[in-house]
Parts: structure tokens; sequence; C-alpha cells
């Protein structure tokens, strides 16, 4: 029962990841929209809020059908950030319908990150800082799937590219977002780093380096061979991607049960 | 963005303002692997203010005791005192559920034990 609202919160960033991450993606680094994982990711992102609502209730009930519990539903809804989890929904449905703007992509991954940082349990003060975190990591995380789908070495190289030369950018500010997060969550009592919680931080930072050091391989051995249009590297450049999905699915995992869980 | 806005941003950001951590129970009468006669009242305290939803006490073979919790509710306190029924000795688990006031649920639980008087 206790694990629950922390498959719930991954479910929510998976289905984020795929929609939101994958329109920064497009936007930025001009990679194709995936319309059909958008729509997908829409849909599960919409399951997941449901199911997070529920998995609230039968956390506090102990019971699996804790949601019809009376009262349980409108406790959660006032005190639970029920109008917040609605925005989130919103957000969600929005990228069930696809629009080439650009401008209408970036504001609709905007709309679904602000809402997915005011969900979070931190305060007014501090949820811009999350908002940041979130949406560079999904910058990140966006660019994997896109780079999955079959074109041509010339396109893969150039964007492949365009994205290193922001990763170098992206990589030190999500470090200090993320830093920052840390020290809020810990109210600056780092000995609180020394438990589980610490722990699982410390595996999270552990496959942030790992993607990182993937990140810098491709950035300086494989993706200046692309160019020179030898399939080998392209082979070993969608490797590495489908590494790096992994990677960020463990990141995700790890984020979950960090935002579930308190530092002691 | 000037220098002293950067900075201000900065300040507030890492400046911990109200709650940012989830609550955490700190200490309990009886405590976690007590072994205690006749209790009459439950004390839970918290390191920070939250709603007490559900507070059960089971035995060892199952029977759940849901304490009156109703009045608890609707305000958000760091500090409970639940009167308890007559209770049997034996094992007894007590299982506590709260909303922080950040929205977050949270469910524990810990043991104790009635020996004879």
């Amino acid at each position: 029962m206790d694990s629950l609202p922390i498959i719930a919160r991954l479910m929510i960033l998976i289905s984020a990841t795929l929609t939101a991450g994958g329109g920064l993606a497009a936007v930025i680094f001009g990679l194709p929209a995936l319309k059909r994982v958008q729509r997908f990711g829409a849909l599960l992102g919409i399951v997941s809020c449901v199911f997070y609502f529920s998995s609230q209730a039968a956390l506090l009930t102990g019971r699996w059908d804790g949601v019809f519990v009376p009262g349980i539903a409108h406790l959660l809804w006032q005190l639970g950030g029920g109008a917040t989890l609605l925005f989130v929904v919103f957000a969600f449905l929005l990228f069930l319908f696809h629009h080439e703007n650009r401008l209408l992509l970036l504001g609709k991954s905007c709309l679904l990150l602000i809402g997915i940082a005011w969900l979070s349990h931190l305060t007014l003060l501090q949820k811009p800082v999350l908002f940041l975190h979130l949406l560079l990591a999904l910058i990140w995380a966006g660019v994997i799937l896109p780079f999955l789908k079959p074109m041509q070495s010339a396109t893969l190289a150039q964007m492949a590219h365009r994205f290193g030369r922001v990763a170098v950018l992206i990589l030190p500010v999500l470090f200090v977002a993320g830093g920052t997060l840390v020290w809020i969550r810990t109210d600056g009592d780092l000995q609180a780093l020394w438990g589980n919680w610490g722990l699982a931080m410390t595996g999270k930072l552990a496959f942030v380096m790992l993607a990182g050091a993937i990140g810098l391989r491709n950035k300086l051995k494989i993706v200046p061979e692309i160019s020179d249009a030898y399939d080998a590297p392209v082979k070993a450049f969608r490797s590495a991607m489908v590494v790096d999905a992994l990677i960020f699915l463990t990141i995700l995992g790890f984020s979950a049960w960090l935002s579930n869980n308190t530092p002691v | 963005m000037s220098v002293r806005s950067l900075i201000l941003a900065a300040v507030l950001a890492f400046t911990p303002l109200a709650v940012s951590a989830h609550s955490v129970l700190t200490a309990s009468e009886p405590g976690q692997g007590a072994a205690v006669s006749a209790p009459q009242e439950l004390s839970l305290q918290f390191n920070k203010p939250l709603r007490l939803v559900f507070v059960t006490l089971t035995d060892i073979d199952g029977q759940v005791v849901t304490l009156d919790i109703s009045s608890f509710i609707s305000e958000p306190s760091a500090n409970f005192i639940l009167p308890l029924p007559a209770l049997a000795p034996g094992g007894w688990t007590i299982t506590w559920s709260g909303l922080g006031t950040d929205g977050h649920a949270m469910r524990e639980e810990f043991t104790f034990t009635i020996v004879p008087e």
C-alpha cells in the first residue's frame, strides 16, 4: 500500500517525459514531435492522476477502495491538492490535440510542468526551483525518443550536435537546481543525507552522472563520426540512446521515491 | 535582472520556508516496542503539524479497534492525545494515517505490548 503513491508519481513523471519532454525537445532542437507517443503519454498521464488520487486515499485508509470511504475523497480534494491535480489532468488533456505551432507546444509543456511542480509539497517560493529542475531534466530526457526514430545520418548528426551544445549549459543548471532542492528538503541539515533518503539521492546522482558521461561520449566521440555518414556510429548512438532511456527511467524511479519520502 | 534581484531570488530559494519536508512521528506513548500495563491514552508527537485521519489498534488475532478522532481531522496539530478503551493484555499494533499541511498522505504503524497488572 505504501508504494502505491510512489508508483503513481513515477507514472506521472513518465507521462510528463513523453508529453512535455518530447514537446520541449521538438521546440528547442527541432526534433520531430512524436504525435502518437505524446497522445499515449497524455492518456497515461490522465490515468496516472486518477491513480495518484486513489493511491493517496488507499494509503490513508489502508484499503484498496479507500477513495470510496465516506469523507476521504472530499478531504483529499480539499487538502491533498485536488484542484492542482485537476489542472495537471487538463494540461495532459491538451497533449491529446496535436498542434504544429511550436509556441503552443512550448506553452502546453510549460503548463504541465507548472502543474506538476505545484503538485509537489514545496512552498510557493520553492516551487519555481522544482519547475526549473523539471524543465531542464525533461528537455534532456525528451530528446531520447525522437533520436531513436529513423532519420538521415546528416540530420541526426546536426540535431545531436545542436543538443550537445545546449546540454553543456543544461547540466550545470540542473545540478544547481537539484542541489537547491536537496537543501530545501533537508532544511539545510546535511546530516539527513546519511539515511535511506540520502542513499537514494546518491543513487540518483550516480545515474545522472552516468547519463552525463554517456552524453559526453556522444558529444566528443560518436556525434563527430556521424557527420562522416558511417553506419557504425549511428548504431552506437542509437544504442547509447536506448541505454539513456533506461537510465532516465531509473532516475525517474529514484525521483518518485525521494519526493514521497522524508530525509531522516 | 539585476545582481541584487538574482541574489534575492537565490536567498529565497535556499531559505527553508514553512513546511518543506513531510511530517514525521517523533515520539509516542506507548512507544515502539514498549511494554505497558493498562494504558489510558495514546500520545502521538510529530515534528510538523498534520491532520490525523485514522488511528487503529490491532491485536495479534487481527481484531481491530478504531479510535474516534473526528474532532482532530479539522485542525492540524503536532501533538495528539487520544483516550484508549480498555485493551486486553498482549501484543498490539497501532496504525495511524494523516494528511500533512502540505497535502502529503502518510501511514505508519508501530507495536507495543500490554502486560497484565
